[in-house]
């Protein structure tokens, strides 16, 4: 389990909620929707480990039509920034962060020009682009998992649907120190993110990171999960109900990896 | 397996609480577990028990595709039957060996309490805020023991419950999904869930057993009363109602007479009565009579007579509620019972110690009746009449 940031923070958990689990990629370029496994690693501590398995098509008979893709903007999650952070913490959720966003080397992330003042972010430029659930349910009939043995079965999940960010921006509190407002100017004497990125003071209390390439990255997906009745796979985007002592009384939640923290995907 | 990592999982999600696992205590104490099949899997790791902090008042079983099941208790649940444990026993007197300590709170305070419990169960599951508002007077070391009893004990008869969930569920073997337990196959598992309470009980005594009874009917009765306030609770599960009635005559079922039930139910009723008297008062009825509590107290008041905790005239005083209040069928009932738990000819066990103190409860009530109100004594004295004992 690789987690970054600070668990609940804010922008997590309102990404939870509307269903998204937070990842860092290591790569761009990803179309959903995707196969995962996600189980405890062999080896101690036997963390929990999200692997990219391949495309859904690879699993299904070439040839298979792909249902109609969606598409659109996220405009709730744009402006909804994390929790303040001290400066450390800042210094790690930026480094993560600009992963997000595809700039995955930063030669230089100096925060110390924040002198101590609160620091929030946010993802820009969000957009989402995948499969409907239900539509991956119709290709369950054709999948074929049987290149995995039966308990290597039991981790496989497919992400549907990913959220990227064109542009991360980094905004300190109000009560910002003059420090702040006078060496943010001189950007690049403490941040260079190298050939992948670039920082810009957009006002005195604002930075933004974007990648110089113009592509997007995702920074979360909607994944659910898989469960084999017989001979036939069925997909859900939904949590296990689970049996209860008492009726269920609440709508089931969407589905997801871990609530609460951004997980880090490992390419193997 | 994927159980136990499942579960790792949500605590990750969500931290414990200061106070740990609180169901790790209930499960342990129920460790060997009755069912040889469920104790392999829970010492295999097929089989694992927790809470999980989550709002909502449920325990729930999960199952994975490795065979292995996780019992999960969310905390909404277990914060709930804590207030009503503390409720119920913070409005009781103790008497310990002829050692009184009073009750923290009021019957008012009862009343109040269940009116924030059933607030309290929002949409969103237990809310804290509301649970705060309960009134919470420090108990005394005694009632602090016997809540956290009887709260265990609650929890246990659940989780019990769940184990059911595990040993009648069946792998899909085809598309169709792996059926719920049906409404017969719930009242199994509270059936055989209060039974294994109440089995696990006996070698730890009789204040044991008679606890685990009350637990399993404080479970029930709380949420029968929460029905009684409105409350909707869906139908893929019998009624609370049902349900305690299924589990009275499990119980009533595995013991080995009447008098070993009612002994044992004599604190699960007091509380049964203390739970659906203020349920009747938070909605504004007047709370029913029951011969079932008469019973029961009846008992009770007998037990602290003989025992010469309270002087003979509380038994007149104790029982004029029953006697005014019930009306004549049930009075018939109580009387009829009476006569069965305290026949002429005291009955004989391998328990000398109980059977005298049955021996003296028996005299001491055939003494008594001739000085019942005009009703009660009538009623008391045919259904005391061997003649018409044998006309049944």
């Amino acid at each position: 389990m690789s987690i970054t940031g600070c668990r609940n923070d804010a922008l997590v958990k309102l990404l939870n909620a509307d269903g998204y689990q937070p990842l860092i990629f290591p790569r761009t370029g990803l179309v959903a929707p995707w196969v995962y496994t996600y189980k405890p690693s062999k080896q101690p501590p036997k963390k929990r480990q999200l692997v990219p398995q391949g495309p859904l098509s690879d699993f299904l008979p070439p040839g298979t039509p792909e249902p109609q893709r969606r598409s659109g903007q996220l405009g709730d999650i744009e402006h909804h920034e994390t929790d303040n952070k001290s400066t450390s913490a800042a210094g790690s959720f930026l480094g993560d962060a600009l992963k997000c966003i595809g700039i995955t080397s930063a030669p230089k992330l100096d925060l110390s020009f924040v002198d101590g003042s609160d620091i929030s972010f946010s993802f820009e430029q969000v957009t989402y682009d995948g499969l409907d659930a239900s539509k991956v349910n119709l290709l369950m009939p054709l999948v074929d998992f049987n290149s995995y043995a039966k308990e290597e079965q039991a981790y496989l999940y497919i992400a549907y649907e990913y959220a990227f960010a064109g542009k991360l921006t980094m905004r300190a509190a109000s009560s910002i120190s003059a420090s702040f407002t006078a060496k943010a100017f001189q950007i690049g004497a403490y941040l260079d993110l190298g050939a992948q990125g670039q920082a810009k003071v957009e006002s005195e209390t604002t930075i933004s990171f974007a990648g110089t390439n113009g592509v997007t990255a995702a920074f979360a997906c909607k994944i659910g999960r898989l469960e084999k009745r017989g001979k036939r796979w069925f997909f859900f985007a939904t949590e296990d109900p689970g049996e209860g002592f008492l009726a269920d009384e609440g709508e089931l939640k969407p589905f997801l990896l871990e609530r609460g923290v951004v997980l880090r995907v490992e390419e193997q | 397996m994927i159980a136990g990592d499942t579960l790792d999982t949500r605590r990750d999600e969500n931290p414990l609480g200061p106070a740990g696992d609180r169901i790790a205590p209930v499960l342990a104490s129920l460790v060997p577990l009755a069912d040889p099949g469920l104790e392999a899997m829970r010492q295999s790791g097929a089989l694992v028990v927790g809470e999980i902090t989550n709002p909502w008042p449920n325990a729930k079983t999960f199952h994975y595709p490795d065979g292995s099941h996780a019992i999960m208790f969310f905390s909404g649940l277990i914060d709930f039957y804590e207030c009503v444990a503390g409720t119920l026993y913070g409005a009781a007197n103790l008497d310990r060996d002829g050692k009184v300590t009073n009750a923290a709170l009021s019957m008012g305070d009862v009343v109040g309490n269940l009116k924030v419990l059933f607030e309290a169960w929002t949409p969103e599951g237990i809310a804290q805020d509301r649970i705060a508002r309960i009134a919470q007077t420090p108990l005394s070391p005694g009632h602090a023991e016997l809540t956290a009893l009887l709260g265990k004990m609650a929890l246990s008869f659940i989780l019990s419950h769940e184990f059911g969930h595990v040993l009648y569920y069946q792998p899909p073997e085809d598309e169709n999904p792996p059926p719920g337990l049906t409404l017969q196959q719930e009242a199994e598992s509270d059936r055989a869930g209060s039974r294994n309470l109440l089995l696990a009980a006996y070698p730890d005594g009789i204040a044991q057993q008679r606890m685990s009874i009350a637990g399993v009917m404080v479970a029930l009765r709380a949420l029968a009363v929460l029905g009684e306030l409105g409350h909707k609770f869906g139908a893929s599960h019998p009624p609370p109602l049902d349900r305690l009635n299924i589990v009275v005559r499990a119980l009533r079922g595995i013991c080995a007479s009447e008098r070993d039930f009612w002994a044992l139910s004599t604190i699960a009723y007091a509380y049964d009565e203390q739970l659906e008297s203020a349920g009747a008062k938070a909605v504004g009825k007047i709370p029913p009579r029951r011969y079932d509590h008469a019973i029961a107290r009846l008992l009770a008041i007998l037990d602290t007579i003989v025992k010469r905790r309270k002087p003979p005239e509380v038994l007149l005083a104790g029982m004029r509620v029953d006697f005014e209040g019930l009306p004549d069928e049930d009075l018939g009932v109580l009387a009829g019972m009476a006569a069965i738990l305290f026949p002429e000819t005291p009955v004989k066990t391998n328990d000398e110690e109980q059977d005298k103190i049955w021996a003296a409860m028996s005299a001491f009530l055939h003494d008594s009746i001739a000085g019942f109100p005009d009703r009660a004594r009538e009623v008391f004295q045919f259904a005391f009449n061997p003649s018409n004992q044998k006309k049944g």
